[in-house]
């Protein structure tokens, strides 16, 4: 019974932290897709990506210009 | 064919549901904001976008060294050959498509972990709850401390500033948000007590943050209406509101017990306890 509850909440932990890793995985990629600046991409992917995203990022209200 | 390896299978198979539905809410919040930019907010855009080309073509005939500095920022959209107008509108709306769908998964999983401690009665209505208060958070604070500006209108001298203070509100006002639902639902405090210290919480935080936070916002150029800047901006905020509804909505469509397709199980947060007198592994 021990061993079984065990598992279960270390099952249910490792839920807890695939959940806010994929939380934090969603958040930064749209930080990156509205602010990647460069330090990621080379600098002609990160210009393509910045003209590509451009009506989304001043649409959304982010920071540009 | 063990219990507790049967529980993990659920809550696995569960937590991969409430991504996928996240992510379906997403989509359809995602694909409605996307039809709201092509029609709200793309009109400002190409006028402020002439108003820009317009700058820089009479820069460019009258101050040579103003042009060549305008290019150096490699944002100048008049000699903006990587993608042609047509294609930016088209990915401008993929990509708010693909917001809708990130931020649909990180709603998803974040209203399947505060669960009950969220307000609303129903697991449909803290949805909906959820989807308001991240409308406070992340887009109208960011959008009072630093409001969102056609093309024409920023400075790129001021960019950083504004991007700290952007996401620094977010950041600020998502914590005093959680601060102030958790007191408002606080169970060791009287119920005028939670009301009173809510309250008060939220006037003293909102009142600190506009003072600590930096007055970032650019003043709008002379050459800009000030028309086209407000109509922008109440675009930009109708479109990211009607996102929010629409992935609240749309999520609490999706929740167990409202969906079309729902054989009868039990909400994710139900567990049912061990049976009493079966005997462990
Ligand atoms: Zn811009």
């Amino acid at each position: 019974m021990t061993q079984s509850t065990t598992a279960v909440a270390s099952g249910k932990i490792a839920t807890t932290a695939l959940s806010i890793a994929l939380v934090a995985f969603a958040l930064l990629s749209v930080l990156f897709l509205l602010q990647e600046n460069g330090l990621l991409l080379s600098p002609e992917a990160a210009n393509y990506l910045h003209e590509a995203t451009h009506d989304a990022r001043h649409a959304l209200g982010v920071p540009c210009h | 064919m063990s219990l507790s390896n049967g529980r993990h299978l659920v809550v696995t198979s569960t937590l991969g549901r409430t991504v996928g539905h996240g992510a379906l809410a997403g989509a359809v919040a995602g694909g409605l904001g996307a039809a709201a930019q092509y029609w709200l907010v793309e009109p400002s855009i190409r006028a402020a976008i002439a108003i820009e080309e317009a700058g820089a073509a009479a820069s460019e005939a009258g101050d040579h060294s103003h042009a060549a500095a305008d290019q150096a920022t490699g944002h100048s959209h008049a000699a903006d050959v990587l993608v042609s107008r047509g294609e930016q509108v088209i990915f401008g709306m993929v990509t708010v498509l693909l917001v809708g769908i990130l931020i649909g998964i990180a709603f998803a999983l974040v209203h399947r972990f505060l669960g009950s401690r969220l307000p609303g009665r129903t697991a449909a209505g803290s949805a909906m709850a959820l989807a308001g208060l991240g409308f406070v958070a992340f887009t109208l604070a960011p959008a009072i401390a630093v409001p969102a500006n056609p093309p024409a209108a920023g400075d790129p001298a001021t960019v950083d500033l504004r991007t700290l203070t952007y996401l620094g509100t977010i950041v600020c006002c998502a914590a005093l948000t959680a601060l102030v639902t958790g007191l408002a639902r606080a169970k060791d405090l009287a119920s005028e007590s939670r009301a009173a210290a809510a309250t008060a919480v939220g006037i003293v935080g909102t009142a600190v943050l506009i003072w600590a936070l930096p007055d970032a916002a650019d003043p709008v150029p002379t050459n800009v209406p000030t028309d086209l800047v407000w109509q922008f901006r109440v675009g930009s905020l109708t479109q990211i509101g009607l996102m929010w509804l629409v992935l609240g909505a749309a999520f609490a469509y999706l929740l167990p017990g409202r969906g079309p397709s729902r054989p009868s199980s039990a909400p994710a947060d139900v567990r049912r306890p061990a049976m009493p007198g079966v005997p462990g592994q």
